[in-house]
């Protein structure tokens, strides 16, 4: 007969994937879970592409320099809502507006959302600006566990405004995902 | 110096269960991505699983002569059908090629377990 550390010890051993397992369906289908991402734009990191558009960072920030942006956002299987928080400077002429995409089909193509319409004279200043895309009534394409934006700003596609550039110090990411239990 | 008797068993058991959770995790993660890594980080197992590999290996184990019986192949099979599947899977998007890579890593999965347990055998 085995001794009874043995027996315990073979115990635990069997539990660990058993305790891995059911771990990872509560996580991933019971309990509802909030996931929040924060992009430091003005760190060491870069999260923007293409680089070639993004200056070096400079006074814990960088400047989009050109009409579009790209960013990866990891989102969970099974999540609902992603609420995207930007800080940046909206230097746009008057009547132009900043869209904020997120990818819906395995073609180029985005869900657009207008986050920043100039309707006044520039003041130059810093702006929260957020909104909120909702994976399933939008129908995202959610790659790989990744999701693609881009922000938009038309106007810098424009000759007579090459030499604008849009301020970014962050962009805060928080994704809600429901579960079994609410 | 060997680890003997019991230890060595349940050292074994360990890096069995180690490895082989390890592995599924691996799939899992691979066949649903982000269904194990936006929870739990598998490098942190995969570490786990090496130290018990490395204990694993100054160990002493009682070697069980076995002939190799018709459920064993079967399952060998089974595992080489099983990574076409996974491979085809995951090389989906190179068209006519991912069949040929799916099907030859099947038939060497197939063939190196038959080889490796010829080997136990003799």
């Amino acid at each position: 007969m085995k001794p009874r550390y043995q027996r315990l010890t073979e115990i635990a051993i069997i539990a660990i994937p058993i305790l891995l397992v059911l771990y990872l369906l509560t996580t991933n289908f019971i309990i509802p879970q909030e996931f929040n991402y924060y992009y430091n734009i003005g760190g060491e990191e870069n999260y923007l592409t293409p680089i070639d558009r993004i200056s070096e960072k400079y006074n814990n920030q960088r400047d989009m320099m050109s009409h579009m942006i790209y960013f990866d956002v990891d989102v969970p299987r099974g999540s609902k809502e992603i609420k995207i928080e930007t800080r940046l400077k909206p230097n746009l002429p008057t009547g132009e507006n900043l869209r904020l995409g997120a990818r819906d089909q395995e073609d180029w193509h985005y869900m657009w959302h207008t986050i920043y319409t100039q309707e006044e004279e520039n003041n130059g200043g810093w702006q929260i600006i957020s909104t909120t895309f909702k994976v399933k009534e939008e129908n995202l394409k959610i790659e790989n566990g990744k999701l693609s934006f881009v922000f938009y700003a038309q106007y810098l596609d424009k000759e007579e405004y090459k030499n604008y550039t849009i301020p970014i110090d962050y962009i805060n990411v928080t994704i809600y995902k429901p579960g079994l239990i609410k | 110096m060997k680890i003997k008797g019991h230890k060595a068993k349940l050292i074994n058991h360990l890096f069995q269960t180690l490895l082989v959770t390890y592995l599924i995790l691996l799939l899992l993660e691979q066949i649903f991505p982000g269904f194990v890594s936006t929870y739990l980080n598998i490098n942190y197992l995969l570490v786990l699983t090496i130290a018990a590999g490395i204990l694993d290996v100054f160990s002493e184990h009682e070697v069980i002569k076995q002939r190799i019986k018709r459920k064993d192949i079967l399952f060998i099979y089974v595992l080489g059908i099983l990574g076409t599947i996974i491979i085809k899977y995951k090389t989906i998007d190179l068209g006519y090629l991912s069949w040929i890579i799916s099907i030859i890593a099947g038939i060497l999965i197939i063939l190196l377990s038959h080889l490796i347990l010829e080997e136990d055998e003799k």
